[in-house]
């Protein structure tokens, strides 16, 4: 035993990343542990319940897993840790989803005690239909999504083979080299269309940047069938649809726009998440959506965000294919478990450290600097409370200088000032003397403004939350955090994505976050930058005024 | 009526062989004291003497005894027929010295006598009366166990297991020592630590609660946990053993905790329910607290502690399982006629020592077959039950002595390292006083075992991997002393075969409040690193110094504050008010080096004090006091087994001798008095009175039990019935057969 995998009894595993066999390790791996840390010497993983459903899932079985943990371990494993992978990969498949063609939806189980204890949870009720034998029970075809999500919360993952309605079929066709393109597809957005293809419905996590919407064209590519893509809001969708316009045979009559403007259904339909969650009198306005055509493939960009009403609309799209795309799994609200119930089990997942080696992504570092507060603005800081804490640490004037001379440190690159708070921004606007870019702004301004940007006539943007995803601005390569939503580290997450576009000339890409020492702005930012350092960036951290 | 004949007689009479194999098996009345026949009569005829022959034997050999124990109430020549026991039931419980022939005509062929006596105590000792068989007694219904067929489990499964096992016990054991150490738990009034406290401490070493309160226990057991602190707050601290536990090679260490567990009398499903069998309240630690109610050896069979002996029966069974399969592969040859059962239950005359200790596969039967066959050999052992035998499993899984197949966690085998300490067990114990075959004294760790746990054991790791987001990294199991050092300055993120540290401003913060300067935490971080230190972690290394530095506590006995910095300067210069050692911080304050009071009445008319602050250092406290008792050890006046022969030559020379014990003797009282009762004859007693006055009268004893014997006292044609203490009767004689 010298391998490079140490094994913890609290079911993490550590990977010493400079062992000769750690790359290797790292892939047999995959499949059943969720990669959670990648700082540079020594990445951990967790073994967790669904990542070894999902596993199960994807056809590995427990004596594989067993196997893998035994051969790479360096020491020897705990023995309740196998114990439990294999306890925990049995429970998948003790219920399966199937279609019969007398009965429809079906529940089976070869323990028919289990079955009769779910008949009997309170939870389950108006979920089950008649018992057709004691092995088997009918379930209603409108509760397949939430039936799977109630079991799973009971410890019980349910094997979907009940499989996906065809959908209308729609022919689409990749433009890339193998068409006459001129670009092709990545070896990973090849790897995760293949992956998905062979799961039918899942989550692909890739870094910001590293083309989650190519993998979403070549996915609709692969399955030939109408589509619908779930989207955050209309610039996403407008990129989109010019992104599908771009690497696909897609005309752009083929695409439909469904948003609070325009209520287009097409083969191919953009629709963003809040139209679809609008609501009047207590119900939703548009569900008719959902039924509009027979989609074959339901697409939700940023899935980590998926607000929870399309949670619960998504458990009746079961019969369809769905296809998850994030860069990152971690949810605040911790409903990971309803991804993967209701979207499906991670199907591929590519670290950033990974993407970025292969260049793919720009280099980046990433800075954090403190600010100390005046002493008038400390004692309103002291005497405020609760949420005016943070946004009087957070948009105090003792950044705005500081933003000024990291800016004048970039004269040559194209820099984002990013923030929460729109007064903040205005004030750091009105400093720098650049346009200011919030939800308040009209569309046609918007885009005019991310035109200007990306052709260099705007060199500094000062940008609210509305950036935060889906915006590409390729020739951005510095950032310059000034607030955000507290803690939230898949915002800082995708913050940085804005600047990880591979550059013309390869520069690296720099992120700086400006916080306000000695207050709940640098608790905040700790745990902001959790996920980057556990993706294996490095932070310095500074005091302003610099020292050097 | 043929006349009965007494044990005593029955001894005196036997042939030779029969003698030799009471004294044999009967190691327990070999004493020093007991130099006669009628000596070694009486012993066996007593209370405890019956109750250690009856919880060695196995359920048919109990029911026999049973048997003849309520037919004995009517008669006490039991018909053999009534016994429903084959000759090698019969030959093993004559052997045990619980029977014997009810008449002097078979004594030379006892074991076709057409009846047979039992001693009175085993009347009282077992379910004999209509009410006591009433109760469900799972020994008199029960079915012999089926066979279940062992599963097989892959050598490289089992030494994967015992190895994970074996070193992760003694991390997991200084991590809930830790934990004491990091926050000590006040001790109950009742003496051991509270519910709500060992939740934190389960929480804080990321142990679920069970095997943090196991650990605990076996931390407590081992001293290297106490009572310290103040009196008026007692409080759980690791002891100055725990400073050298940390220095011991870990097999070593590992040697003492499975020592202390073979020794354990702690039944840990108690402490998780938070009682005892008898309803009596029990906390983690409760044991090591001296908790005076926590008898090891409460229960039916009162000669031996429960606890460890139900482990070595656990350990045992599992061995005889393991050998089954072993032998099987061996071949018959090697199975032959040295392997077949002597007829004495869970005694295999297999040769100690021949097992092999390694480098096989492991025979995992379900643990329910497990109790079971556990329930038929020793359906007496007071603590056997199914939850204790499963909290034991889980114990020996945590050591590293057994493991289960892993698509059958139910099932358990013994690793490489339990078969070791089986064997050296089950060698240790045929030296075993007790007719169960068990004695705690004997129970020790062999280099053998220490030997092997060296093996398995990977090197401690003396260096970190230090890395930007703020964690340091063992790769390996620790060593001690850099644990501790790192304990000092960073938080425990995960730990098991390797650690991760996280350096947080609270945690160095916490470092330089015990003392250590900025420097001496960059110069560990660089002496423990082996890969640099990351500017991230210089900076939060220094920027928690200078937030530490940015508001100061003085250390100062008294403050004075004024509110006009004129009126400061003549108190400074007053040279009366030199002894307050005052000092100026500010133009305001100033700090004296005397306590408020006494500040008070130098500066009589100025001055007002507001605060006081305390320094803080030292090295952590220690417990002084382990525990308050020990548990299993006692006085002996047992015949070494080296003497033993020469023992039992003279005791056949004095068989010769004597038939029966002095009358006035303890033993031989009792054995006047039971013969009496069992014979319906009377007895002339001496019974010493409250006033020391002797007074004689005839007796027809009717029970002789606990201590005392009833019986009916004629005296003026008047039969009375009189119950007397038997350290009351000076003597007892008999008076003839009166039937």
């Amino acid at each position: 035993m010298n391998g490079p995998l140490i094994v913890q009894s609290d079911r993490t595993i550590l990977l010493e990343s400079a062992h000769p066999d750690a790359s290797e390790a790292a892939i047999a791996i995959a499949p059943f542990a969720q990669l959670t840390r990648t700082p540079e010497h020594v990445h951990t993983y967790a073994i967790t319940p669904l990542g070894l459903w999902n596993a199960r899932a994807s056809g590995h079985d427990a004596e594989s897993v067993v196997d893998t943990l035994l051969e790479f371990s360096k020491y020897p494993v705990p023995h309740e840790v196998l114990l439990d992978v294999v306890d925990i990969m049995d429970r998948f498949g003790v219920l399966t989803l199937s279609s019969s063609p007398v009965h429809g939806l079906v529940l089976a189980s070869a323990n028919p005690e289990l079955l009769d204890d779910l008949a009997e949870q309170p939870e389950m009720s108006g979920m089950l239909g008649a018992r057709i034998d004691r092995s088997t029970i009918t379930v209603h075809p409108s509760e397949r999504g939430e039936l799977k999500h109630r079991l799973l919360k009971l410890g019980h993952p349910v094997a979907d083979h009940a499989g996906y309605v065809d959908g209308e079929a729609h022919q689409i066709v990749l433009s890339d080299d193998t068409h006459a393109g001129k670009w092709h597809l990545r070896d990973y957005q090849q790897r995760a269309v293949d992956a998905f293809m062979s799961g039918e419905s899942g989550v692909v996590v890739l870094p910001c940047g590293a083309g989650k919407t190519v993998v979403g064209a070549a996915t609709m590519a692969s399955v030939g069938t109408t589509t619908l893509i779930l989207v955050t809001n209309s610039v996403s969708a407008q990129q989109w649809k010019s992104e599908l316009l771009r690497r696909t045979s897609l005309s752009p009559e083929e695409i439909g726009e469904y948003s609070g403007a325009v209520k287009e259904i097409r083969p191919v339909t953009i629709a963003t998440y809040q139209v679809l969650t609008t609501r009047r009198k207590g119900s939703y306005l548009h569900l008719e959506l959902l039924d509009a055509r027979d989609w074959g493939l339901v697409i939700y960009d940023e899935v980590h965000l998926l607000p929870a009403p399309v949670f619960r609309l998504t458990a009746s799209l079961q019969a369809r294919r769905r296809l998850g795309l994030t860069a990152t799994l971690v949810r605040e609200d911790g409903r990971e478990d309803e991804v993967f119930s209701l979207i499906g089990p991670k199907q591929f997942e590519a670290p950033w450290k990974e993407i970025e080696r292969a260049g793919y992504i720009a280099q980046a570092t990433c800075h954090e600097v403190r600010v100390r507060l005046d002493s008038g603005s400390r004692i309103a800081y002291a005497r405020a409370a609760g949420e005016d804490r943070y946004r009087l640490a957070a948009c105090t004037d003792a950044k705005v200088p500081v933003v000024e001379e990291l800016v004048a440190d970039h004269p040559n690159a194209q820099v984002l000032v990013i923030g929460q708070y729109l007064d903040q921004l205005e004030e750091l606007g009105a400093a720098l003397g650049a346009p200011v870019l919030t939800g308040q702004t009209p569309l046609s301004e918007r885009t005019r403004l991310f035109d200007a940007f990306r052709a260099g006539e705007v060199r500094v943007l000062v940008v609210s939350k509305v950036a935060n995803f889906s915006v590409d601005l390729p020739e951005a390569s510095v950032a310059i955090q000034v607030s955000g939503s507290f803690g939230s580290r898949q915002e800082e997450a995708q913050r940085l994505g804005r600047i990880l576009r591979p550059k013309a000339h390869a520069e690296p890409a720099t992120f700086y976050t400006v916080v306000a020492a000695d207050t709940v702005d640098e608790q905040f930012a700790a745990h902001r930058r959790r996920f980057l350092t556990e993706q294996g960036y490095a932070y310095t951290i500074r005091n302003h005024p610099f020292e050097d | 009526m043929p006349q009965l004949i007494s044990f005593a007689a029955w001894l005196a009479r036997a042939e030779e062989s029969w003698f030799t194999a009471l004294c044999t098996a009967r190691r327990d009345l070999m004493r020093a004291d007991i130099t006669t026949l009628g000596g070694v009569a009486a012993a066996a005829a007593s209370r405890a003497g019956v109750a250690a022959g009856l919880e060695a034997l196995s359920v048919p050999h109990l029911r026999a005894a049973h048997r003849a124990a309520v037919a004995t109430r009517v008669d006490p020549a039991v018909p053999a027929s009534a016994l429903g026991a084959d000759e090698a039931v019969l030959a093993e419980l004559l052997r045990l010295g619980l029977m014997w022939p009810a008449q002097d005509s078979a004594v030379d062929t006892p074991l076709a006598a057409p009846a047979f006596r039992i001693h009175s105590e085993a009347v009282g000792l077992l379910p004999t009366s209509a009410a006591d068989r009433a109760a469900d007694i799972a020994w008199l219904h029960s079915a012999r166990p089926q066979q279940v067929s062992p599963t097989r489990i892959a050598h490289s499964l089992l030494e994967n297991a015992q190895a994970a096992a074996a070193g992760g016990v003694v991390g997991e054991v200084l991590s809930v020592l830790d934990a004491f150490d990091d926050a000590p738990a006040s001790q109950l009034t009742s003496g051991g630590v509270g519910k709500r406290d060992m939740q934190l401490r389960a929480r804080a070493t990321g142990l679920d609660y069970s095997k943090a309160v196991f650990l605990t226990e076996l931390a407590g057991q081992a001293g290297l946990l106490g009572v310290g602190g103040k009196d008026i707050d007692p409080q759980w601290l690791p002891t100055v053993a725990y400073d050298s536990f940390l220095d011991l090679d870990r097999a070593e260490a590992h040697s003492r905790l499975l020592h202390t567990w073979l020794m354990g009398t702690v039944d840990t499903t108690h402490v998780l329910a938070g009682r005892t069998g008898r309803g009596e309240r029990i906390h983690s630690l409760s044991s090591a607290a001296g908790g005076a109610r926590l008898n090891p050896y409460a229960g039916f069979p009162s000669s031996l502690p429960q606890l460890p002996y139900l482990k070595h029966l656990v350990l045992a069974e599992l061995a005889e399982t393991a050998e089954g399969p072993a032998r099987a592969q061996a071949g018959a040859t090697q199975a032959g006629a040295s392997t077949q059962p002597t007829g004495v239950p869970g005694v295999d005359s297999q040769p100690a020592g021949t097992l092999p200790a390694a480098a096989e596969d492991g025979w995992a039967i379900p643990d329910a077959e497990l109790f079971a066959r556990l329930q038929w050999k020793r359906p007496l052992a007071a603590a056997l039950s199914r939850a204790t035998v499963d909290q034991l499993l889980r114990e020996a899984q945590a050591l590293g002595l057994v493991s289960s197949p892993l698509a059958h966690p139910e099932q358990h085998a013994l690793t490489a390292i339990g078969r070791r300490v089986a064997a050296d067990l089950r060698v240790a114990m045929r030296a075993a006083p007790a007719p169960a075959g068990y004695d705690p004294g004997l129970v020790e760790v062999s280099d053998r075992v220490r030997g092997l746990v060296t093996e398995l054991l990977p090197a401690l790791q003396t260096s970190v991997l230090v890395q930007s987001d703020l964690t340091a990294v063992a790769t390996g199991p620790v060593d001690p002393r850099l644990h501790a050092e790192l304990d000092n300055i960073a938080d425990v993120d995960t730990r098991g075969q390797g650690t991760v540290y996280r350096f947080t401003a609270d945690s160095i913060s916490r470092a330089l409040r015990t003392g250590m300067s900025v420097a001496d935490v960059h110069e560990l971080i660089a002496r423990v690193s082996s890969t640099g230190v990351p500017q991230p972690l210089r900076f939060l290394i220094d920027e928690a110094a200078a937030k530490l530095r940015r508001v100061q506590v003085a250390p100062a006995r008294s403050v004075l504050v004024v509110d006009d910095p004129s009126d400061l300067e003549p108190l400074l210069a007053d040279p009366q008010l030199l002894a307050a050692g005052l000092n100026r911080v500010s133009t305001t304050v100033a700090v004296a080096a005397v306590p408020q009071d006494r500040l008070a009445s130098l500066l009589e008319a100025a001055g007002q004090p507001t605060l006081r602050h305390h320094a803080t250092a030292g090295p952590p406290p220690r417990a002084a006091r382990t525990r308050a008792s020990a548990a299993v050890t006692r006085r002996s006046l047992l015949v070494p087994e080296k003497d033993l022969p020469h023992h039992i030559r003279g005791l056949l020379h004095a068989r010769s001798a004597a038939a029966s014990g002095s009358a006035d003797s303890p033993l031989g009282i009792l054995d006047v008095l039971r013969e009496a009762a069992a014979a319906g004859s009377t007895v002339a007693v001496t019974v010493v009175g409250a006033d020391g006055r002797r007074s004689r009268f005839p007796l027809r004893p009717v029970q002789v039990t606990t201590g005392r014997v009833r019986g009916i006292r004629e005296a003026g044609g008047r039969a009375t019935e009189v119950a007397l203490g038997i350290s009351r009767i000076a003597s007892a004689e008999p008076l003839g057969d009166d039937r």
